[in-house]
């Protein structure tokens, strides 16, 4: 049994990330269309796009209401992945506990957040058209996997040893069985299936992200070009 | 009939990056002229890059090199192929892009491998490479018939100067009083310009560029910048955005290196000699008026802040503005060559610039792009609200 989840789990992840980044690498970095008519200066260019990763500037521009669900959504998803770091790493290294104490709290958030970022959507939309069905399965996956988190960190708590066993495990290539909590599995499973349907925005968007900083710091107005 | 053909021929990693990169965020759909007028969310922009990320996953990938491309069925391919032919490529959801992705020039791309694999471009717009070998336009119209309806009399028309005026297709046979405005007002400066003769004055291959079709365009490129170059141009103008747009972006590519003259629009021209005090408008106009920011010469190329300073410099006119104007404009249905396939999408749209610019109590449309011309004073013709259109040089050069 714990071959079969460990294969399923190894063909998740070389599909949602292998077969990604040697796609994006393969059919992206043939050149670069560039696009302005003047030099950008490369420092303000990297710091500008930083600002628009993290910050997600973009959106911060086009549409406040959307920016703060979202804003908080990557935040409180990034954190609480970074506080299951505890489980892939052992021993624990010290700077990983404040990041779990983060994660913990960016559990609570992060499905509040989505339930956020869909009510905003529905109610700027016609008819329910600006969510696309796609990034709403997405979303709700994530949904579910938050709040089966937040389920077992407060009502329905898995063997927490078992689950480090089984993590290590499957990273050293030496499966061991999964605990035994249905909850655990169900957000096991919703975990690889949101790898397997990792939207290809996550490896790509950064790098359009500065290319689109790059051409409007390289652009200048008709008659304006140095 | 189904196809295994790669859809990434012509599409430079950049622009791969940006269909990959699409979260289907769905903001742009709030800006699409094409989703006011139509509600059809299957011609949407994130529906769009969707469809064709579907299609590129089938055909591109390390999956599909490796196992064999997946088979597209035609109809799809048709299907889409008509979505990416009814955007106006206006670029309105490229400036509200989350991610930052450049669609005004992703759209002609994604065109351009449609009429690659045999699936576009769609109607008139196949015509257009032979129309405009026999005529050197796209409208199928005499080249004698190119400036004589409109070119002044009394306009002296240099053979060689550093300024010369491109009057562009459109201008010259559908939005002629624009045109002739232009002309009027360089003649009042006073300085010398010249102008092809009109069987030398060809398109400039934006309707080609537009739909795909680029075959023609190093010949086109190539016969106006060597011609002008001959006259010993330094600055050419031209009031068509689509043809500035063109000739600043991509003739450089097309010629194959830096052309040996700058373009300007003709706004940029006259706001300097405003400013300079060569031509000075002495006639009042005690009006409201509103203008409307062209796509191609706001998001384009930036000219936003020049024809502004050109009303302003007309005695007592008040200036208003749609609600969105400069980079954020909103297309009135000229753009992309639509128009010629659309035709009700394109009215529908010019319908709801002169709705915005009667209820804003604007005395005057002022337009400062012969497509736009055109097609908003074609809307305008059975529409329940009536506003008097006119072109920003139309304007300056009965004021003179």
């Amino acid at each position: 049994m714990e071959w079969i989840v460990a294969g399923m789990s190894y063909i998740v992840l070389v599909i949602g990330y292998l077969a990604g980044i040697s796609n994006i690498i393969l059919l992206c970095g043939r050149d670069d269309a560039g696009g302005g008519n003047r030099p950008a200066r490369k420092v303000r260019v990297v710091l500008l796009s930083l600002c628009d990763m993290v910050f997600l500037g973009r959106l911060f521009r086009i549409n406040r209401a959307l920016w703060i669900g979202e804003w908080l959504f990557h935040v409180s998803f990034v954190l609480v992945a970074a506080g299951h770091l505890r489980y892939i790493l052992d021993p624990v290294p010290g700077w990983v506990s404040p990041l779990v104490r983060a994660g913990r709290w960016a559990g609570y958030v992060l499905p509040v957040a989505i339930v956020y970022i869909v009510g905003v959507r529905i109610s700027l939309g016609r008819r329910g058209d600006y969510l696309s069905r796609s990034n709403l399965m997405v979303m709700m996956v994530i949904f579910c996997i938050a709040v089966t988190g937040v389920a077992m960190r407060l009502v329905m708590r898995p063997d927490i040893i078992g689950v480090k066993y089984f993590v290590i495990g499957l990273l050293a290539l030496r499966p061991v069985p999964l605990p035994d909590s249905a909850v655990f599995m169900f957000h096991y499973g919703l975990f690889l299936l949101l790898l397997l349907y990792l939207p290809s925005h996550v490896l790509a968007a950064p790098r359009v992200m500065m290319q689109a900083r790059r051409r409007e710091e390289s652009f200048r107005p008709l008659g304006y070009e140095e | 009939m189904k196809s295994r053909d790669s859809f990434i021929g012509a599409l430079s990693g950049s622009q791969v990056a940006e269909i990959k990169a699409c979260t289907e965020c769905r903001e742009c759909l709030r800006y699409c002229p094409v989703q006011e007028v139509t509600g059809d969310v299957s011609v949407s922009p994130p529906e769009k890059i969707r469809r064709y990320r579907d299609f590129i996953n089938a055909t591109d990938t390390l999956r599909a090199r490796l196992l064999g491309a997946g088979a597209i069925d035609r109809s799809v391919l048709e299907d889409f192929t008509r979505a990416v032919f009814e955007c106006t490529t206006c670029g309105a959801c490229g400036e509200v892009c989350p991610v930052g992705i450049d669609t005004q020039r992703l759209w002609p791309a994604l065109r351009r491998e449609m009429v690659r694999l045999g699936l576009g471009p769609l109607g008139p717009q196949r015509e257009m490479p032979g129309v405009i070998t026999e005529t050197g336009n796209p409208y199928d119209r005499p080249a004698a018939e190119r400036f004589s309806p409109w070119l002044p009399a009394g306009i002296e028309v240099a053979e060689r100067a550093e300024t010369a005026y491109y009057a562009g297709c459109t201008g010259a046979y559908q939005a002629r009083p624009m045109v002739r405005g232009d002309v009027l007002v360089l003649g009042a400066m006073g300085e010398p310009f010249t102008m092809l003769p009109p069987e030398e004055e060809v398109c400039c291959g934006f309707p080609l560029f537009i739909t795909g079709q680029h075959e023609m365009l190093p010949e086109l490129t190539r016969r106006l910048v060597d011609a002008y170059a001959e006259r010993g141009v330094k600055t050419l103008l031209c009031s068509c955005p689509c043809c500035v747009n063109i000739m600043s972006k991509d003739w450089p590519v097309f010629y194959g290196r830096h052309l040996p003259f700058r373009i300007l629009h003709v706004t940029q021209f006259v706001a300097e000699a405003i400013r300079t005090g060569r031509l000075k408008i002495e006639r009042e106009l005690r009006e409201r008026v509103i203008y409307h920011d062209p796509c191609y010469l706001s998001r384009g190329v930036g000219v936003i802040r020049e024809p502004r300073e050109v009303l302003g410099a007309i005695p007592g006119i008040e200036l208003i503005e749609f609600d969105r104007h400069g980079r954020n404009t909103r297309c009135c249905g000229a753009g992309g060559a639509a128009r010629k396939v659309f035709h009700d999408n394109a009215v529908a749209m010019g319908r709801l610039t002169i709705d915005e610019a009667v209820q804003k109590g604007a005395d005057r449309l002022v337009l400062c792009c012969p497509a736009c011309y055109e097609k908003v004073n074609e809307a305008m013709k059975g529409h329940d609200r009536q506003i008097r259109i006119v072109d920003i040089m139309e304007l300056v050069a009965g004021l003179l």
